[in-house]
C-alpha cells in the first residue's frame, strides 16, 4: 500500500520547547510518542504574494500537528531491540483523546541521522494496522499510519561543539513502498501575529468532555430513552462536580443580583478558598508522588548499574 | 576527576570483537553519551569492506548497559534497511536477526551482529550495484559474478563521481599453504580493485576502468604486490579476459617470491662459517639476521636486513657497538651500509666471504666513531 505524504510538519512552540526540556534533563538517550492529529488543508489562495501562489500546488495537502508528547526516562519503552512493537503495552498509554501519529527518539552526541533500530521501528509502528486512523477535514476517508519520526540530538564533532545550539532535530515520513524516510519541514506555530490570525488558532489540547447538564437536583429526569452509558458517565461526573463545589447549590447564583448580593460575596470567597486549599493538597500529592517515582527509578538506575558490574 | 569507564559488559564484547574477527576491525572513537560523561558507551567501528573502510557508530546507552544496541550507518547509507521485513519472514530466513535472541552475558554478540550486519550490506551493495543503469557494468557483473568472496560498493555523492568499486579476489591457491613456515593467522589473499565509472548508454569506446593490486598486509613480508607491473588494458577489453592473464603472472610471481625466500635461508646460512651462529634471524621469511662480531677488543653486533629484491639488491648492513653509549644509554650504530662490493651472480657463499672482508675493514672506521662520539659525550 503508497502511504500519502505528509506535507508539512507542525509543532507549537511550547510542545517543542518542553520535548528539547525533556531530553536535556534526562540522564541518557530517551524516547517516547508523538500525539496529534493530520488534517487535510485546502491551500490558501487568497495569497497577495504574486510570485508565490500562481505555480503552487492546488491539491490540498496533509499537514500534521504534534500536539504533545509521552515519553518514560529510557529508550526502548514499547519495542524490543529487534524493533517489535509492543501492542498491549501501547494501548495503555496512548490516551483515548489522543491520537498517535509517530515517535521521537533522542540520543546524546551522534549523528544526525535515523538509525537502524529507528528505521526498523517506524517500519513497524506505521504497517500495524491497529493504530491507524483517520485524516481530519477530509471530504474522503484518507487512513493514515504512525509513520512520522522525529529525531533529537546533540551536537556530536568537535567542531560542532563550538556552536551555540544545543540541540538539533529533524522530523521524517516513514513512506512505502520505498520503506525509507523522507525528510520533512518542520514548522514551529507559535501564537502572534506573524502566524496568522489569533482566530485561525485551535486550541489542540486534549482536555475532556463532560457531559453534564446544568440542571436543577430536584427536577425529574424526563430524558429516559438515552444511553444508559451516558446516563451513568453523565450522572458519575455530575458527582464529581458536586465533591468540587462542595455543597455550593446552583441555585445560589440567583442570589448574585438583588439585596443579598453583599453577603453572596462571602460564600463565594469561602467556597473559593476551599477549592485552593483541595488544589494545594492535590499539589502537594503530585509532589511526593513525583518524588517517589524519581527515588524509584535512582533505585532501578543503581540496580541496573549493579547487574552491569559498574559498582 | 574520574577516569573514562567502559561498562564491564560492553568492554568486553568489545573486547571480544577486536581479538576475534576474522579480519582487523578498528575502533577509531569512543565516547559518552551520558549527563555523566565519564560512562563511555558509543564509539566507531570501521570495519573492512571492498577494500575500503566502512564507518558505523554503535550506540549502547551506559544507562541501561543490558539493552542490546544500535548503529548509525554512514550519511550515504541512510536506505541501508538491513533487517527489512524480517519480522514476517523470521522462519523462511536462515540468517536470524540476532538482535531478537540478544543475551548481554555473551561476548561474543556484537561481533555476531557487526558481521551479520556486514553480510547484508554486502548483499544491499549488490543490488545497488545491479541496479545501475549501465551497459558495461552489468556485462562485467555478469562475468565476475559467481566469483567466491566478491565484494562490491557503488559509490555516489553529491559532489562525487557515480562509480562503482569491485573488489575481486585473485588466485584460487591457499598463499598460506605455499609460503611454508608461515604462521599468519588470517587467510593472506590478493585482490584487484577495479573502479568503473558510470557512464550509462553503451559507448564504443568505454573509459578504461581503474585498476590496482591490493594484498592483505602480512603478505608484504613476502610480495610486495604494490611492485608488480599491471598488464595495459587495451580498447573493448572486458574483465573476463583480463584476469586469467593476471592471474597466471601473479601465480609465477609468487612462485618465484617463494624460491626467493630460499635464496635468503640459503644467503643467512652461508654466512654463518664467517660470522659464527646468528644471534637471532627471521627464519620463516628470512629478511633479517644478526651477528655478534670482535675484533680485536671491540665487540660489534652486525645486522643484515634483506629487501625483496635479494639478491640484486645487497642487504642493508647496520653495526652496533656493544661498548659504546649515546646519552641516552642506547648503543652507538652506523648508518645504513650499502656501498660495498656485491654481484647477484656470486654464489652464496662468495657473498658471504666478501662482505665479512668488508665488515672487518669497516669496523675499525665504525670503532673510531664510535671512540669518538664518547669522547665528545664526556666532554
Amino acid at each position: 500500500m503508497e502511504s500519502r505524504e505528509i506535507k508539512e510538519v507542525h509543532i507549537p512552540g511550547p510542545t517543542l520547547s518542553s520535548l528539547l526540556h525533556r531530553m536535556s534533563t534526562s540522564s541518557g538517550d530517551i524516547d517516547g510518542l508523538l500525539f496529534g492529529t493530520i488534517s487535510l488543508n485546502a491551500p490558501s489562495n487568497l495569497s497577495d504574494d504574486v510570485s508565490s501562489s500562481s505555480a503552487a500546488d492546488n491539491s490540498p495537502s496533509l499537514i500534521a500537528t504534534i500536539t504533545s508528547f509521552f515519553s518514560s526516562s529510557s529508550t526502548a519503552s514499547f519495542y524490543s531491540p529487534s524493533a517489535q512493537i509492543n501492542l498491549p503495552l501501547l494501548r495503555t498509554v496512548v490516551p483515548r483523546s489522543g491520537t498517535l501519529i509517530g515517535w521521537f527518539s533522542g540520543r546524546r552526541k551522534t549523528a544526525l541521522r535515523p538509525s537502524m533500530r529507528e528505521l526498523a521501528v517506524t517500519e513497524s509502528l506505521s504497517s500495524t494496522t491497529a493504530l491507524n486512523f483517520q485524516a481530519l477535514n477530509s471530504p474522503n476517508p484518507i487512513t493514515l499510519s504512525p509513520s512520522l519520526f522525529m529525531l533529537l540530538t546533540t551536537p556530536f564533532r568537535k567542531e560542532d561543539q563550538l556552536l551555540i545550539h544545543t540541540h538539533d532535530y529533524r522530523v521524517y515520513q516513514f513512506r512505502l513502498p520505498a520503506g525509507a524516510f523522507e525528510p520533512k519541514t518542520m514548522k514551529i506555530i507559535n501564537i502572534g501575529p506573524r502566524v496568522g490570525n489569533y482566530a485561525d488558532y485551535e486550541t489542540n489540547s486534549p482536555f475532556p468532555e463532560m457531559p453534564c447538564e446544568i440542571r436543577d437536583p430536584d427536577s425529574m429526569s424526563e430524558d429516559d430513552k438515552s444511553d444508559s452509558d451516558d446516563m451513568n458517565l453523565a450522572s458519575k461526573n455530575q458527582s464529581q462536580l458536586d465533591i468540587c463545589a462542595d455543597g455550593f447549590q446552583l441555585k445560589q447564583l440567583e442570589n448574585l443580583t438583588g439585596p443579598v448580593a453583599s453577603g453572596y460575596t462571602g460564600q463565594v470567597e469561602e467556597l473559593y478558598s476551599k477549592m485552593i486549599a483541595k488544589l494545594n493538597g492535590l499539589a502537594k500529592l503530585v509532589e511526593q508522588s513525583s518524588a517517589t517515582v524519581l527515588e524509584q527509578e535512582n533505585r532501578n538506575m543503581k540496580l541496573r548499574y549493579k547487574v552491569a558490574g559498574l559498582e | 576527576m574520574a577516569v573514562d569507564t567502559i561498562p564491564p559488559l560492553i568492554n568486553a564484547q568489545l573486547n571480544y570483537l577486536r581479538s576475534n574477527a576474522p579480519f582487523s576491525i578498528k575502533v577509531e572513537q569512543m565516547w559518552s553519551g551520558c549527563r555523566n560523561p565519564s560512562l563511555i558507551d558509543r564509539f566507531t567501528l570501521a570495519i573492512p569492506f571492498c577494500l575500503d573502510y566502512i564507518k558505523w557508530d554503535v550506540i549502547y546507552n551506559a544507562q541501561n548497559p543490558l539493552a542490546a544496541p544500535d548503529v548509525i550507518f554512514g550519511p550515504e547509507d541512510e536506505a541501508f534497511h538491513p533487517f527489512r521485513g524480517m519480522r514476517e519472514e523470521s522462519l523462511s530466513n536462515s540468517k536470524k536477526n540476532c538482535l531478537l535472541e540478544w543475551n548481554y552475558k555473551d561476548p561474543a554478540c556484537l561481533l555476531t551482529l557487526i558481521l551479520q550486519l556486514r553480510d547484508l550490506y554486502m548483499v544491499y551493495q549488490k543490488q545497488r550495484v545491479g541496479e545501475v543503469d549501465d551497459e558495461r557494468l552489468k556485462f562485467e557483473l555478469g562475468t565476475i559474478i559467481s566469483k567466491e568472496g566478491l565484494e562490491m560498493y557503488m559509490s555516489s555523492g553529491v559532489e562525487k563521481p557515480e562509480e562503482v568499486r569491485f573488489a575481486v579476489p585473485l588466485l584460487g591457491m591457499d598463499i598460506n599453504k605455499i609460503v611454508i613456515g608461515s604462521s599468519w593467522r588470517q587467510q593472506q589473499k590478493i585482490y584487484l580493485q577495479v573502479i568503473f565509472p558510470v557512464v550509462g548508454k553503451f559507448t564504443n569506446k568505454p573509459p578504461v576502468p581503474r585498476l590496482k593490486l591490493v594484498s592483505t598486509p602480512d603478505l608484504r613480508a613476502v610480495l610486495s604486490v604494490e611492485d608488480v607491473r599491471l598488464l595495459p588494458w587495451s580498447d573493448g577489453m572486458c574483465l573476463a579476459e583480463y584476469l586469467p592473464t593476471l592471474e597466471e603472472l601473479l601465480a609465477s610471481q609468487i612462485k618465484d617470491a617463494v624460491t626467493l625466500i630460499e635464496l635468503r635461508r640459503q644467503f643467512i646460512v652461508a654466512l654463518a662459517p664467517f660470522f659464527g651462529r646468528p644471534l637471532e634471524a627471521d627464519s620463516v621469511f628470512c629478511r633479517k639476521a644478526s651477528f655478534l662480531s670482535v675484533s680485536g677488543i671491540f665487540t660489534f653486533v652486525v645486522h643484515f636486513a634483506l629487501t625483496l629484491q635479494f639478491p640484486k639488491q645487497p642487504p642493508l648492513l647496520v653495526l652496533q657497538s656493544s661498548q659504546h653509549f649515546d646519552l641516552r644509554g642506547a648503543a652507538i650504530k652506523s648508518s645504513s651500509l650499502t656501498e660495498y662490493p656485491w654481484s647477484p651472480r656470486w654464489d652464496v657463499s662468495e657473498m658471504a666471504e666478501r662482505i665479512f672482508d668488508f665488515v672487518a675493514d669497516e669496523c675499525l672506521n665504525f670503532r673510531k666513531i664510535c671512540n669518538e662520539s664518547v669522547h665528545q659525550q664526556q666532554r
